[in-house]
């Protein structure tokens, strides 16, 4: 792995020289050679991760206004992209909910409402695991789960690589907070991340509740495949759950009712959610996404410190710079060269090209941290569809979404690594189901391309 | 009367490495068992929860110690296991638990007491273990030209 590591590396450091150094390729501005230049270099600095992802972005943008690619002002105001505020204010929601133990009291009652007989236990995981990253960024609701999945494991006695059970109970973890983490904007920021390289290149944007509506049936479907993979496929060496339901019954005892935090923190949700929802037109999201960050300190639910022990700001700067970069290639005119240069001559018929984009991007997201896939893949992929004269959300979906489905590799995404950091399963044991999620994920995306979209008018 | 020692870096599998050991074990041979525990995760999974995974310091923080603990519930369990399993047979047994930074009492031991041989339990699971104390006893017993028996997780490894 890390020979490959630094065959990329190299390669790509390789490529940003040559693109620097050669003559300007017919067609393509000086510019925008030098903003592929960058790209070729980002890219394989994010997919290697030679460096931290945000420092990565950091050189990202460092280099535009030194390569005279884009104006200092130019570069930097993009950062001030309204999705980055979104984020910012999602991610102060998200810690008010950690810190509040709000996020922890919603995981034990659902665990708890889902599942007393095993079977029922381990979907009543994978349940609130996806129903929580539709609230909370997916990592971070693995980071929550974590300890209570690893409470239930210990008082089940159940024994690290050799209890099938204890594999399964971290994987539903995991996959749930991954598969839930696709359906809002806050699960995965790169869901935002992308819709924002869409606005930078094409002035369209997708709503907050519009991508609800786009996204729904495929986290839904691939819940009801895992669950039934659960009921019908899974051997469970359990007969019951009774100490590990003793145990939910008595933290949950142990948290007594709910405090007045979180009861604030409840009703500021609520107006959020509402707003999303309801009042984009008006209000939009990103702005309802700081002042409801504002409204929790002015509720005093969280202070400063607090929120800087638990947030982690490096995610601003990464998404930042990928926006920075992503639009470095459509502002020097480099994708619409790469779109008619390179991709123009592609043979392929526009669902198989849809199909094979969401297949390329689920198996590099397994690799890869998938926000650095949809930043590498997404201008590329908007590049071949102006030749199809394609809808751009339709490869936005197609991008972010399958961009999300890493189920195999602990470095594919953070709830991966997390469980697997239990020591309750071995890369083979999540090789082997993932290739099963994936491929499932495929057929599931093929099926709402084909059939339900339509219906929304993303025709292609 | 032999002497044995066994070395656990990890946790896991332990039913087919007991199974292992007690085929070996004979009435009357001591075994002593070092669990070595970790104070902290390693630096690989702080790097993949804190910069490819962009969590929280806090947040990190109670995962590693949920982590920690875990591994100290299960090394636990294991040890209360294999003293009740000990006291019905008639051999003699003595547990340590040892920081994984401090192993130089370790190969002390092992030089002094003079072992028939090492049974060892190393991890494959680089996010939980610790790689570099596991290689540094890996290549002592080496050295020492001591006979051992080394496990991954449990599974034996080919000699």
């Amino acid at each position: 792995m890390h020979y490959i590591k630094n065959i990329i590396k190299y390669t790509g450091i390789i490529i940003f020289i040559l693109l620097l150094a050669l003559p300007t390729f017919e067609g393509l501005s000086p510019e925008g050679q030098r903003a592929l230049a960058v790209f070729v270099l980002i890219m394989t600095f994010w997919l290697t991760n030679i460096m931290p992802l945000a420092i990565t972005s950091l050189l990202g943008m460092a280099l535009m206004p030194l390569l005279n690619i884009m104006s200092v002002d130019n570069t930097f105001a993009l950062f001030g992209n309204k999705a980055i505020f979104f984020i910012l204010g999602a991610l102060i929601i998200s810690a008010a909910l950690y810190y509040t133990g709000l996020g922890s009291r919603m995981a034990f009652s659902l665990i708890k409402v889902f599942g007393n007989t095993p079977r029922k236990l381990l979907a009543g995981t994978l349940l609130t695991a996806a129903l929580m990253s539709c609230l909370m960024p997916e990592h971070a609701v693995a980071a929550l789960l974590f300890p209570i999945v690893m409470e239930i494991a210990l008082s089940l006695e159940l024994k690290p690589l050799e209890s099938s059970y204890g594999k399964l109970l971290f994987l539903s973890m995991a996959w749930g907070a991954i598969i839930g983490g696709i359906t809002t904007y806050l699960g995965g920021s790169r869901n935002l991340l992308a819709v924002s390289i869409l606005e930078q290149q094409y002035n369209m944007s997708i709503g907050f509740f519009e991508w609800i509506k786009y996204s729904w049936p495929i986290p839904t479907l691939m819940l009801l495949f895992f669950i039934f993979l659960i009921w019908k496929y899974f051997k469970i060496e359990l007969d019951n759950i009774d100490k590990a339901y003793q145990v939910l019954e008595e933290k949950l005892a142990e948290k007594g009712s709910l405090s007045f935090d979180e009861k604030k923190l409840i009703a500021t949700l609520a107006l959020i959610i509402f707003s999303w929802l309801f009042l984009a037109q008006i209000i939009h999201i990103s702005v309802t996404a700081v002042i409801g960050a504002v409204l929790i300190f002015v509720l005093k639910i969280v202070a400063w410190r607090e929120i800087e022990e638990y947030v982690n700001w490096g995610i601003i700067i990464m998404y930042g710079g990928a926006i920075v970069v992503a639009t470095s290639l459509v502002e020097t005119g480099a994708t619409a060269w790469l779109s008619n240069q390179i991709f123009s001559r592609l043979d392929l018929s526009i669902f198989w090209f849809l199909a094979l984009l969401a297949l390329f991007t689920i198996l590099l997201t397994e690799g890869v941290s998938n926000v650095a896939a949809v930043a590498v893949i997404l201008p590329i992929a908007f590049s071949i569809s102006d030749i199809y004269q394609l809808n751009p959300i339709i490869i936005t979906l197609s991008v972010a979404l399958p961009g999300g489905l890493a189920f195999m590799f602990p470095m594919g995404t953070p709830p991966n690594a997390i469980a697997f950091s239990s020591g309750y399963y071995k890369i083979e044991d999540s090789v082997k189901l993932g290739i099963i999620l994936n491929i499932a994920g495929w057929f599931v995306y093929i099926l709402v391309l084909k059939f339900y979209w339509p219906l929304l008018g993303l025709t292609f | 009367m032999g002497k044995y020692l066994l070395i656990l870096f990890s946790f896991a599998g332990l039913e087919s490495l007991n199974n292992f050991l007690f085929k070996k074990l004979e009435s009357g041979d001591k075994l002593f068992v070092r669990a070595i525990i970790l104070d902290a995760v390693p630096k690989l999974h702080e790097h993949l929860t804190s910069d490819v995974g962009f969590l929280g310091d806090k947040v990190a923080n109670d995962l590693e110690e949920s982590v920690v603990e875990g591994q100290h519930d299960n090394a636990e369990e294991y040890l209360k296991e294999l003293k009740e399993k000990v006291a019905n047979m008639d051999l003699e047994l003595s547990i340590k638990k040892i920081d994984h930074h401090h192993l130089d009492n370790l190969k002390k031991g092992i030089l002094e007491k003079e072992l028939d041989a090492v049974f060892i339990n190393f991890s494959n699971n680089k996010y939980i273990s610790d790689q570099i104390k596991e290689q540094e006893i890996r290549d002592f017993l080496e050295k020492i030209k001591i006979k051992q028996y080394s496990f991954h997780d449990g599974k034996k490894d080919k000699a």
